[in-house]
């Protein structure tokens, strides 16, 4: 079968759409013409579907960059269905968001069927310089976004360029690993220089690994390469969410998913992988600490999955991996499909949509965990790395149950009443079954297109296990929220939080006797000045690396180079040659009018000087000139 | 005399004759100087077209004059796949130059003595590329920097330009020194100026070996504006009128990387060059990061441009550095593509400069809004240096960094991808200032369409070079036989 049909719907006619939007003028488009740009994710949709009815499918070739072998995009199954899946959330997106791609935002509506479609690619080809032109058009597309958005709202264009600088990090680190795998095995095949980088030596699999991972870091915007998430927040939801919550994220996992042989190939490797996503989860939790905002937790929570994601990386193998992540993408897709509206009028029973939105993200990571759990018992490490993970998961819920009332009146009577409660245990049920039901297609899909079959839960675990933690998520969820009714917590901060429970503690002591200025002995005055002290850490990490390190360290550079600029190029500059030329001239002019005739004089002997030194070298070559003649 | 040889001979006496009519019968011409310098680039460039069917065919065959027969000096040019890329730019960026002095430079009394230099310029750098020995092509490439002297001395933007085209000479002509060295010992060794005969005397001769490359690379690298040698490009480039700056950054810094392939590169063999690979990759990083950090903290949007150009050469001299096909490939495409790029980033400025009457970056702000055509051009300018794919420059840039890669010098090779992050700094730096942030309303000045013709044309030209990349890349694979022996 010819894959002409498939290539058409799935990058051509995205791509032109892409460019037609952002070339054509506003004016000159009508609502239908734009209606039907916007319903062709479905002619997408079913491209990539008719892929599936047929047994094999020839690739679409071209032979664009001469140096760079032959081109090609194929359509290999299990990556059909990848893009499948983003055609439904990108058609979703544009469905749930519809006033923010009208007539009068075709541009922002072009960048975002250029980054579908460059997407598209970037995971269809089997090309790795075809992969990174793609990932880079499809950061480009947000970054074209951003600029756009920037123009129209005023926001400053350090964003965009922040962004632009972000994405270009993780580029270059893909396009490095690229060229050095290039350089070993002379192809741009993706699959051959992955299997022929295993066997390669230690220390350029490192390189090559280091490099991959800058742009995995990248896309997935984990510390430190997230700062394009932290300026893309500004963005419109519709965008937000299709950018950093599906297509990026999903390119990210796509090419961890390519790169787990790699980085399970040593087992160091997996290791560092391993610490180091965890410390970047802790440098998130500490980031995101004093958010509240239920679009913050839910960046956060992202993020989190994002982690754990990688953290599996580690230690499944890729067969399983594909697994979870097509169950990842599934859920990704009806999260962002099931997510309350922030940007419109609340509607009724909004808290409880929001709370079982987040509760699902919960559900989700709560069985992400479930799995790290397991797995990380087989090193000795996995323990203690365990730990911060688990520490971040009660540090998101400790957050989540501040939302309710960080967003609405104090006297709220949250969720405590009957009906809430009820509806919010149905629903917790549901989601459980959901979830089961998520987890089966899965594995199920992964027997069908990997012709293997796979199991999500580690096969180490039983059956009390499993019961034992479902159970303990949800009691551990239900407690927090009866220890913030009960106390009454009504703020949307944190550290708030902290300072009422400093002024409240101390009086409920004094009140016992405890003489103002002693040493309490009481252990939750312990704990609290304990946190107290964690928090103060945390916000000093956060004030002197987080929020001002940047700026600091450019303002450090930026010394240093205006030093070299002020004493190198301002010395070498025309100014200094101003002094010389008048400082010869001005010489010459009194040599000469104490001397007249010297400078005459002068220009004779040097006239002299070089006639004597064209007859030595002559004279010197006077043999090979006569012979020569 | 045969068709071909009419033609290679065409591409440069059109040039010199037209400059030569224009300083005789300046006063009768100057009105239409700029139309008949105008006709006589398109009429070069013609030509050099018209024989790129020739060449196809491998046909370069040499014209040659017997000039000094007894002393063997013979004045020969040619044109074979090696001079190909380069006299394309020169001719291409000579027409974009002189289109765009119809607006940028003043008719004025000196008018044809103007276009008269800028002929006579391009003339140089053409014949310096056409020349098939080395007698003529050391003519051209003094005649090349007189020229260019002469038009920044007498058409220079400030009071400073009588200093700056002093130094400007004084160090280019310390390089050209040293190339002459370089050619005399040639010349003793050889007995001959024709580039096939000193070929032979070289190896011949292996001891001398190093110390002519390294003549040769010395002065070159002081044409390319490598660091440290750099010290006469921003005041030059800042000093000289738009149209002298575009050709001195776009196609005359582009000589440095035709004399390295022309001689060290072509002269010697893989094994006896490979000597200068590291010394070479390593002053391309330095001066990719030197140029780059300079623009970031410089504030004169024309000298920004011009420590950007010190930039770009270190990503070619890295190239060369490689040693490998890939490497050198790409480095010869990035000239052409730099030239592009570069010609169009200061059409841009030019405009700007033309419009606002501003050079200081913090004095110019929201020019987005009154200047969508040039916003755009400036932005495809600023993608296309940064190395986005679709665009001129990616393509050469990933060819120079695969080259990298392929050789021993790994750590060089990763510094060299990283230092493309300043390249986007700076000039994110500079577009954001002079077209995104909003700012002070400067009052905006006519500029003429001439400016705007060469600015969008080269927009374009970018594009379409970035996104139909192969005929070039093929047409430049031909001098890979002609370099270092052909064995790769």
């Amino acid at each position: 079968m010819t894959a002409f049909f498939p290539f058409l719907t799935v990058f051509l006619i995205p791509m032109v759409f892409g460019v037609g939007l952002l070339v054509i003028p506003m004016s000159a488009l009508r609502k239908s013409s734009i209606q039907i740009v916007k319903s062709s994710p479905i002619l997408a949709a079913i491209g990539a579907f008719t892929v599936f009815l047929v047994e094999d499918i020839n690739s679409i070739c071209t032979e664009w960059l001469a140096a760079a072998e032959t081109m090609c995009v194929g359509f290999e199954k299990s990556a059909i269905l990848i893009v499948l899946f983003l055609t439904v959330g990108f058609y979703s997106t544009l469905i749930i968001y519809p006033e923010y791609f009208t007539r009068s935002s075709t541009k922002l509506l072009g960048f975002m069927f250029i980054s579908f479609a460059a997407a598209n690619v970037a995971i269809l080809t089997n090309h790795f310089l075809m992969r990174y032109i793609a990932l880079e058009l499809v950061g480009l597309s947000l970054v074209g976004i951003s600029l756009l958005h920037t123009i129209s709202n005023g926001i400053p264009w350090r964003n965009a360029g922040l962004m632009f600088l972000n994405f270009k990090i993780g580029d270059l680190g893909l396009l490095s690993s690229i060229l050095f795998m290039h350089s070993k095995t002379l192809s741009f095949s993706i699959n051959e220089n992955l299997t022929q980088a295993i066997v390669f030596p230690s220390s350029a699999r490192s390189v090559i690994i280091f490099c991959l991972l800058v742009s995995i870091w990248v896309k997935l915007a984990i510390w430190p390469l997230n700062i394009w998430l932290n300026t893309s927040s500004s963005l419109f939801p519709g965008i937000r969410s299709w950018f950093t919550h599906l297509l990026l994220p999903v390119l990210g996992v796509y090419l961890l998913y390519r790169s787990t042989v790699l980085i399970q190939s040593n087992n160091a490797y997996a290791i560092t992988v391993f610490l180091f996503i965890n410390l970047a989860l802790l440098i998130n939790e500490i980031q995101y600490f004093f958010s509240s905002s239920q679009g913050r937790i839910s960046s956060e929570l992202h993020l989190f999955s994002f982690s754990c994601l990688v953290l599996l990386a580690t230690r499944v193998d890729q067969h399983t991996f594909w697994a979870y992540m097509v169950l990842w993408v599934m859920v990704s897709i009806i999260v962002e499909l099931c997510k309350p509206r922030n940007d419109k009028p609340q509607r009724k029973n909004h808290e409880i949509t929001k709370f079982l939105y987040l509760s699902s993200q919960f559900l989700f990571l709560g069985f992400l965990m479930l799995v790290i759990w397991k797995i990380s018992q087989l090193h000795i490490i996995g323990p203690f790395a365990y730990v911060i993970v688990w520490i971040a998961w009660w540090q998101n819920v400790f957050r989540f149950i501040q939302i309710p009332n960080a967003e609405k009146d104090q006297g709220e009577t949250g969720f405590l009443d009957k009906a809430k409660l009820k509806l919010f245990l149905g629903a917790s049920i549901c989601s459980v079954f959901c979830l089961l039901v998520l987890i089966f297609t899965a594995e199920s899909l992964t027997s069908y297109f990997k012709h293997r079959p796979v199991f999500l839960f580690p096969r180490e675990f039983i059956f009390p296990e499993i019961i034992f933690f479902i159970i303990s998520f949800w009691a551990g969820f239900l407690i927090s929220i009866l220890i913030k009714s009960f106390y009454g917590i009504k703020r949307n901060e944190i550290n708030q939080f902290q300072k009422r429970l400093n002024t409240f503690l101390p009086q409920h002591l004094h009140n016992k006797t405890i003489k103002p200025g002693t040493f309490s002995k009481d252990p939750l005055d312990f704990t609290n000045r304990l946190s107290n002290s964690i928090i103060s850490i945390f916000q000093f990490i956060y004030n002197q690396f987080e929020r001002s390190g940047i700026e600091k360290m450019i303002y450090a550079i930026n010394r240093v180079f205006k030093y070299l600029f002020e004493r190198i190029e301002r010395f070498t500059s025309a100014d200094l040659w101003v002094r010389i030329l008048h400082s010869v001239t001005g010489s010459s002019k009194s040599v000469q009018k104490a001397h007249t005739g010297l400078l005459r004089v002068n220009l004779l002997w040097m006239a002299i000087f070089i006639l004597i030194l064209i007859i030595l070298v002559i004279s010197f070559n006077f043999q090979s000139y006569l012979l020569f003649v | 005399m045969e068709i071909q040889e009419f033609l290679v001979s065409s591409v440069l006496l059109v040039k010199v004759f037209t400059a030569l009519l224009l300083f005789a019968f300046g006063k009768l011409t100057k009105s239409i100087a700029k139309y008949v310098a105008l006709i006589a680039s398109l009429i070069s460039l013609g030509f050099f077209l018209s024989y790129l069917p020739t060449l196809q065919q491998g046909i370069s065959t040499p014209i040659g004059l017997e000039f000094l027969p007894e002393l063997g000096i013979e004045l020969s040019i040619k044109i074979d796949w090696l001079t190909f890329p380069f006299l394309l730019t020169e001719e291409f960026v000579t027409l974009f130059a002189i289109i765009y002095a119809f607006g940028g430079v003043k008719t004025d009394e000196r008018s044809h003595f103007f276009y008269g230099f800028l002929l006579l310029f391009s003339a140089g750098m053409s014949g310096t590329t056409l020349a098939n020995d080395i007698f003529l092509f050391y003519i051209f490439w003094e005649l090349m920097l007189i020229a260019s002297s002469i038009l920044v001395l007498n058409w220079g933007e400030s009071i400073k330009r009588s200093a700056v085209a002093l130094k400007y000479f004084i160090i280019t002509h310390l390089g050209s020194l040293l190339v002459l060295i370089a050619f005399m010992i040639l010349y003793t060794q050889s007995g001959g100026d024709n580039f096939s005969a000193l070929r032979e005397s070289v190896q011949d001769n292996p001891e001398t070996i190093s110390m002519i490359s390294i003549f040769f690379l010395l002065g070159f690298a002081i044409k390319m504006a490598i660091v440290p040698f750099h010290i006469w490009l921003p005041d030059t480039h800042a000093e000289a009128p738009m149209p002298v700056t575009i050709m001195l950054a776009a196609a005359m810094l582009s000589m440095g990387t035709y004399g390295i392939l022309r001689f060290p590169m072509s002269l010697l063999t893989v094994q006896q060059f490979s000597q200068f690979s590291l010394p070479l990759m390593v002053f391309g990083v330095v001066s990719e990061f030197y140029g780059s950090i300079m623009a970031l903290v410089e504030t004169n949007i024309k000298r920004i441009i011009a420590y950007s150009s010190v930039s770009q050469m270190g990503y070619i001299l890295f190239g060369l550095g490689t040693i490998t096909s890939l490497g050198v490939m790409g480095a010869t495409l990035h000239v052409i593509y730099h030239a592009i790029v570069k010609a169009l980033l200061f059409c841009c400025v030019g405009w700007i400069i033309q419009a606002v009457g501003q050079y200081d970056i913090n004095s110019i702000r929201g020019l987005k809004g009154k200047m969508p055509l040039l916003t755009f051009c400036f932005v495809i300018g600023s993608l296309a240096i940064s190395g986005v794919p679709v665009l001129a420059l990616f393509n050469s840039e990933w060819l120079i960094f695969s080259g990298g890669f392929q050789t021993q010098f790994l750590v060089l090779a990763l510094i060299e991808i990283l230092g493309s992050i300043l390249t986007v700094a700076y000039i994110m730096r500079l577009a954001g200032a002079l077209f995104f942030i909003p700012g002070n309303e400067l009052p905006i000045n006519q500029v003429h369409v001439s400016i705007k013709v060469s600015t969008v044309a080269l927009a374009i030209l970018t594009i379409i070079a970035g996104v139909f990349p192969k005929p070039l890349y093929d047409y430049v694979a031909n001098e890979l036989p002609l370099i270092l022996g052909g064995g790769w």
